[in-house]
């Protein structure tokens, strides 16, 4: 069943088995995993950094952006809003392939650390 | 934990965190499919599937970098993985 609201719960480790309707938030390792919001049961994990997801919690929670689960047979779409699960247009084949092209494009060239960006920088000087 | 009862392997088991889940690792590389299996055991990855595999916490390029498929690297005591299918629209 499609979930309409999502509520926060803040562990160290996602447990083993998501229970629909909540959104696991893990600081230690600045990553949060649910269900996907359409019922299929789908894991759906969204690191947080700048370049990636932005978790805002103030009592409810948003993550911005939207969530593409194009790779899902589900193909779900939708935006976590204080809250409340929006759902979103679905997109065409054609807009799911250049939807994916910027984000990973997006993704290369603001990497998610100084970690990242050091670590892509000096890979490529020493060719490893 | 005792690493030296396993003189058949010479290397001992390092703990690593997948999707903040711990596993024990007793190779001294993992492949970009073998994380992805950690992460999505019930989920075998089908051809041209897109899964980003980001790492932290280890040993080449300054500890942090990205696992292209095919590719493997070499694993590190707390080193940190993220595996994710979804994309930011
Ligand atoms: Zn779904």
């Amino acid at each position: 069943m499609r979930e309409t609201r999502i509520v926060p719960e803040f562990v160290t480790s996602f447990p083993a088995e998501l229970e629909p309707g909540h959104l696991y938030v893990s600081a230690r390792f600045s990553t949060a995993a649910h269900l996907c919001a359409c019922g299929c049961g789908r894991e759906v994990i969204t690191p947080l950094s700048p370049a990636q997801w932005v978790l805002t919690f103030d009592g409810t929670v948003t993550i911005w952006p939207s969530i593409g689960n194009w790779a899902l047979p589900c193909q779900s779409h939708y935006v976590i809003d204080r809250g409340t699960i929006k759902w979103a247009r679905n997109f065409t084949c054609d807009e799911i392939q250049l939807n994916r092209e910027s984000d990973h494009r997006i993704l290369d060239a603001v990497p998610a650390s100084q970690g990242r960006w050091w670590g892509r920088l000096l890979r490529r000087l020493t060719g490893h | 934990m005792s690493p030296g009862n396993n003189p058949g392997h010479g290397e001992h088991t390092v703990t690593i965190f997948v999707n903040t889940r711990e596993f024990q690792w007793d190779k001294k590389e993992i492949s970009y499919e073998e994380v992805y299996n950690l992460a999505f055991p019930n989920e075998p990855l089908n051809d041209g599937d897109v899964a980003r595999i980001e790492y932290s916490r280890g040993h080449n390029g300054g500890g942090a970098g990205s696992l292209q498929p095919g590719g493997t690297v070499k694993v590190k005591e707390n080193m940190v993985f993220d595996v994710y299918v979804t994309v930011r629209s």
